[in-house]
């Protein structure tokens, strides 16, 4: 029985279950949003260590893990089909959102591989931003 | 004929009542002497009770110092340990030992009175079988998986611990039933020396929390996968 | 004098060596998701493998038997052997997630993936276990795994609000933002991280690879009952870094880097470079652990020849074992499976696992047949007997509160 239930939660992680209304959706589209925010703000407090603090290939890897998280997760939430008008419109709140903070991301991991350190300090800003409407966004619907 | 092939089996009065299943058996060393142990093992009592789970744990054992709360549940369980003697037993059958006599409820003791016991006692169960088997040099020699009783030929005599009985052979019909004995009939085919293994009690030094042998591990032809495995395997990694 | 310096080391060697991958990854996510307030689950778990380890420690040094020969001596054949195939699967699992986390760390310091490095550190841990003598093996990387002490060095220089730290780890209770079930789920997580079963297996077994007699019961405790204190107050360390430093900023720590984030903000590039040796040597030391555990376990079934004390070939089927796991485990982690989530499966599986591994210890050292005289105490019984409930409760919850709560998502 527990090696059953071992397997059965290897492939739960997989499984994406639709929304089945507006506040179920809601609730992904918080999720989503959270999950982004930590990916926001790690990359945005790794982005302002610099060069005194932080070891270059440190910075590359975390900036790539976050990068990936964040993609995967906006992947994930952008797949479900929104139940009705009112998820449309969370949809349509929470999408540039996530478009912006995944484009901050990869170009914060682009400096650090370049270490180019001017532009890791933009994009330090940039995520900031991010990380401030995703903040706002959660507030609102979580 | 195996020890461990009675443990578990239920133990049925003349009338039929079931008076519990067989948990351990009882040995006394004060059979014929055999090879350098000395006096042998042999067959003193049958003890059953109902249920039997937790009896191997020995918490009904006095000198056992605790914890307390395990032991009061455990001796509450054990309130109706019945101890029958070897020699009330009329047949041995597939699933179950029948006795000679009807037994009473309340008999907890069962033709005790009539074999005063004329050395050490030893719990087949709790203290033999499962144990370490150590060598002259102090090397594993595996597991005292099963032991073999064989009567001595002495007419109404009980029978006595010949051998240990290791390997596959011998754990596998304990552990995994029909299943096991259908391994231990496919080990044997394929393994070189006869099986199960076996290593006879003459051979013993003395028996402690293990059981420690006169000889060493090489001498009783019961390696024969470790020397498989050291053969195929590990002597050809550098510097075994 | 020559043995205070034993007992010294000694603890040293069982400070820097508490902290695995398990307990990194259980205690820095605890502390990203619900900051100090699950630090008395780490008290409770820290006490518990103290307890259990110094009583496995006392058997196995006066009667020279080990975990796993008491579990089938007193559970029995058949039971025992349900139980071996458990705690091996397990600890395979476990072997995997510590060679996992090795790659990781080596990825995080140079930014080359992981995978490549999985064969090289796998190699690595079993080249140690056959060349390197036991005792060498144990000191050598369990006192470079001091290191990690940089992560409560972190934690000060961050210079946090002490007081808001120690009254939120003197709370119980999940905060605002969280439910029950999830808080209980990571109290799990956490006893299964502290208490792992490898950790007793491995523990009695090393009692007898070091020839441990009656006077050595002094040494035993002393590693027991000041070095894994220790250990756990790092283990502390880590939650309160990723309380200061993660929580606030509502940082979940899902990945290798974001569990090192305190240190570099706290210390920057030394601290960094201390921490990911300190890592490397603290897992590799749980990875030979637990690879060594898998061969005492079945080999303590079976009743083979068993332990580096002897040659290999002396003990070939036990280093057979021990091979092959090692062998299986890098497989695991080739197949791409995060190994934060192999390490989070591991822990949270050895929690249901483990009241049948402590159960025969609890009733075998009061036994006089294995340990004479030096029966446990009333104490140590009443502790211990309490723990054996409380482990009871964690194992029958574990699975149902990983269902409920998808693993803790």
């Amino acid at each position: 029985m527990r090696v059953r239930a071992w397997l059965f939660l290897l492939l739960l992680p997989a499984c994406v279950a639709p929304a089945r209304s507006a506040s179920d959706y809601e609730h992904k589209a918080v999720d989503t949003a959270e999950a982004v925010l930590s990916s926001v703000q790690t990359g945005s407090l790794v982005a302002r260590l610099g060069p005194e603090q932080a070891l270059p290939p440190y910075l590359s890897v975390s900036l790539s893990d976050v990068e990936r998280a964040a993609a995967s997760a906006r992947a994930v939430f952008l797949s479900i089909q929104p139940p009705d008008a009112r998820s449309d419109e969370v949809r349509a709140e929470l999408s540039p959102l996530l478009d912006r903070s995944e484009a901050a991301l990869a170009d914060a991991r682009i400096a650090a591989r370049r270490q180019d350190f001017g532009a890791l300090t933009r994009s330090a800003d940039e995520l900031s931003s991010s990380a401030s409407s995703l903040e706002r966004f959660i507030d609102r619907f979580g | 004929m195996r020890l461990a092939g009675f443990l578990g089996r239920s133990i049925v009065d003349r009338s039929g009542r079931e008076l519990g299943a067989i948990h351990d058996v009882r040995l006394v060393k004060d059979g014929p002497p055999i090879g350098s142990f000395g006096a042998s093992y042999r067959v003193h009592s049958l003890i059953a009770a109902s249920p039997s789970i937790g009896v191997r744990l020995g918490l009904h054992r006095e000198e056992l110092k605790g914890p307390w709360p395990l032991k009061a549940i455990f001796r509450r369980v054990h309130a109706g340990i019945v101890t029958v003697h070897w020699n009330r037993v009329w047949s041995i059958e597939e699933d179950l030992v029948r006795l000679r006599s009807v037994l009473r409820t309340d008999e907890r003791e069962v033709g005790l009175e009539d074999d005063p016991m004329g050395g050490t006692i030893m719990d087949a169960g709790l203290q033999l079988l499962d144990r370490q088997v150590v060598d002259v040099e102090g090397r594993m020699a595996g597991k005292v998986d099963d032991l073999d009783l064989e009567y001595s030929g002495e007419p109404g005599a009980p029978p006595r611990v010949a051998a240990i009985l290791l390997g596959p052979g011998a754990l596998a019909p304990r552990t995994a039933g029909r299943l096991g004995e259908w391994i231990a009939a496919v080990y044997g085919r394929v393994a070189e020396e006869p099986h199960p293994n076996a290593i006879s009690f003459g051979v013993v030094k003395r028996i402690d929390n293990h059981v420690e042998l006169m000889l060493p591990r090489d001498d009783l032809g019961i390696m024969g996968l470790e020397d498989w495995v050291r053969t195929h395997v590990i002597s050809k990694i550098p510097g075994s | 004098m020559k043995k205070f310096f034993e007992i010294f080391l000694g603890i040293l060697t069982a400070f820097g060596g508490f902290v695995d991958i398990g307990d990194l990854v259980a205690n820095a996510e605890t502390g990203a998701r619900f900051g100090m307030g699950l630090a008395w689950v780490v008290v409770i778990g820290v006490i518990g493998i103290v307890l259990y380890a110094e009583m496995s420690g006392r058997v196995a040094a006066i009667s020279g038997r080990p975990v796993f020969d008491v579990i089938r001596e007193r559970l029995g054949a058949r039971i025992a052997l349900i139980d071996l195939v458990a705690s091996l699967l397990i600890n395979v699992l476990t072997v995997a997630a510590e060679i996992g986390g090795l790659a990781l760390v080596i990825q995080l310091a140079t930014d080359l993936n992981y995978l490549l490095w999985v064969p090289l550190t796998a190699a690595a841990v079993w080249i140690v276990i056959w060349k390197v003598r036991f005792s060498v093996m144990e000191k050598v990387f369990g006192i470079t795994g001091l290191l990690l002490v940089v992560t409560a060095v972190a934690l000060w220089r961050l210079d946090p609000d002490w007081g808001r730290l120690l009254s939120d780890a003197a709370s119980v209770g999940p905060p605002a933002t969280e439910n029950w079930a999830t808080y209980l789920f990571f109290a799990v997580a956490l006893i299964g991280a502290a208490m792992t079963p490898y950790e007793v297996f491995f523990f009695s077994s090393g009692a007898v690879e070091e020839h441990w007699t009656r006077r050595d019961l002094m040494v035993n405790r002393a590693n027991v009952y000041l070095g894994f204190p220790l250990g756990g107050l790092l283990s502390l360390a880590i939650m309160a870094g990723a309380a200061v430093v993660l929580e606030p900023r509502g940082i979940d720590a899902d990945h290798l880097s974001q569990m090192a984030l305190p240190v570099a903000v706290g210390l920057g590039r030394i601290g960094l470079a201390i921490l990911y040796v300190g890592m490397f040597a603290a897992i590799f030391s749980a990875a030979l652990e637990t690879s060594l555990s898998a061969g005492y376990t079945v080999a303590q079934f079976y009743g083979w020849q068993w332990g580096k004390y002897v040659r290999p070939r002396e003990a070939s089927r036990f280093h057979l074992v021990v091979l092959l796991s090692i062998v299986v485990a890098v497989g695991l982690v080739l197949t791409t499976i995060d190994p934060i989530k192999l390490t989070e499966y591991s822990i949270v599986l050895s929690a249901a696992a483990l009241p049948l591994t402590y159960f025969p210890i609890l009733v075998v050292a009061n036994d006089p047949s294995y340990v004479g005289e030096s029966t446990n105490s009333r104490l140590t019984n009443a502790v211990g007997f309490v723990y054996l409930v409380l482990l009871l409760v964690v194992s029958i919850a574990t699975i149902p509160l990983m269902i409920w709560t998808r693993a803790g998502a």
